[in-house]
């Protein structure tokens, strides 16, 4: 009889601290910042676009482009494409 | 932004760019300023693939210095790009030579540009978000869509992260005006694309909380926690602007976060600096690319220190709503 309330006591105790020990789901903690942080920075394959050299505005470009003799390769978005676009 | 990563990653067009000087720019200002060089982009985009003026003129063009249109498309596929652009060049070196160059003394200044409020010496700090799915994150599973922004307080704000006398065991809250700028303007679902920020009215709740932590050899170092509710319904509460949409609203972000900075004392300013958030999102807004759904999901935001090259100049994308005085505006009379 014991025996089973012992049992029966482990299993609620088990029960509950799982319940309060394990994190909610998408929370953000010292211990999961890293993660979180390594996640959202971009990749390398993703930042792969920033190997070209892109000047930010296009009257710069047109007046580095005289200079170098080379035509304009021109990107425009709603929202500066070195930006929020 | 989808054009980054599809046709700006390609190793064939980052090659091909070797032979151009490449260049980008806000389309917004180009195609409606009076500015010489909005002058020339908006003869030039006349010509091109959209030649009807107005809507938007986005796209890639290939021009000469002196803004002669060689080619142009707006195009999420490599391979249309590629060949636009190796069109442009051909025909560019058919060009007599003086056809390759500006007028002399020819001015090109723009009357206004947002970046001239960039704060030199103030803090700036660079944003990344992406769509979070599961928990813990998946790389394999990572979203394609990811978005960059910049987050502007000038020198006098950047000192108002910390009290007049602080010293170790200080808690206290970041100042309203801060705090706001940061929920506002920042902490907002642009992930897709460009979004709309939220009104004073539309922050149910927000706190940025700071503890200086440590204090040796005038570093200031702070952790930083903080959370948010915002809810967007009904009405536009900002006014007539830029951004005014033309649907009701129903969006939402609840936030929370947690980071570390420090502050170095006799440079006046912050020597590192790093805030996660994690963000849920529900509903969409105009054009932020959530028309496919989900109605909801989880996004991360981090917020770390910019590092002054001219990427990372660019202004912040509300910018022009910033609850700041010192942004300079353009002359709406001019």
């Amino acid at each position: 009889m014991s025996r089973t309330i012992v049992a029966q006591f482990i299993l609620v105790f088990i029960f509950f601290s799982g319940c309060t020990l394990q994190e909610d789901a998408f929370s953000l903690t010292p211990k999961n910042f890293d993660m979180w942080k390594n996640y959202i920075t971009p990749t390398q394959n993703e930042l792969a676009w920033t190997r070209i050299p892109w000047l930010s505005s296009f009257s710069e470009g047109l007046i580095q482009a005289n200079t170098q003799q080379k035509p304009v390769l021109l990107w425009v978005m709603n929202g500066h494409p070195l930006g929020c676009t | 932004m989808a054009g980054r990563r599809s046709v700006w990653s390609d190793s064939r067009l980052i090659d091909l760019a070797k032979q151009f000087v490449p260049t980008t720019d806000e389309v917004w200002r180009l195609q409606g300023a009076q500015d010489n060089d909005a002058n020339i982009f908006q003869e030039m985009a006349n010509k091109g693939h959209y030649r009807r003026a107005g809507g938007s003129r986005q796209g890639i063009y290939v021009c000469t210095p002196k803004g002669d249109l060689l080619s142009s498309i707006n195009s999420l596929d490599a391979d249309v790009v590629l060949n636009t652009v190796k069109t442009g060049l051909g025909k560019w070196h058919e060009l007599p030579l003086t056809e390759r160059s500006l007028p002399e003394n020819h001015l090109l200044n723009a009357a206004h540009r947002w970046e001239n409020s960039y704060p030199e010496d103030g803090l700036v700090l660079t944003s990344y978000n992406i769509d979070i799915f599961t928990d813990p994150p998946i790389n394999e599973e990572r979203s394609d869509r990811w978005n960059i922004d910049h987050v502007w307080f000038n020198k006098d704000e950047s000192r108002q992260w910390l009290p007049n006398h602080p010293k170790v065991g200080d808690i206290y809250d970041l100042p309203e005006k801060l705090n706001d700028r940061i929920f506002r303007f920042h902490l907002v679902d642009n992930v897709r694309g460009q979004t709309l920020p939220f009104a004073p009215a539309e922050i149910k709740s927000s706190r940025i909380q700071i503890e200086i932590v440590e204090y040796e050899k005038d570093n200031m170092r702070f952790k930083i926690t903080g959370s948010s509710l915002a809810i967007a319904k009904g009405e536009w509460l900002l006014g007539e602007n830029d951004w005014t949409p033309t649907d009701l609203l129903d969006h939402s972000m609840k936030t929370n976060l947690l980071g570390e900075a420090t502050y170095n004392l006799s440079l006046e300013k912050f020597i590192e600096f790093e805030i996660v958030a994690i963000g849920h999102r529900i509903g969409k807004t105009q054009n932020n690319g959530r028309k496919h759904g989900p109605d909801s999901n989880y996004v991360g935001f981090l917020f770390k220190l910019s590092q002054g090259r001219a990427n990372d100049k660019i202004a912040p994308g509300f910018v022009d709503l910033y609850n700041a005085d010192w942004i300079i505006h353009p002359n709406k009379t001019m």
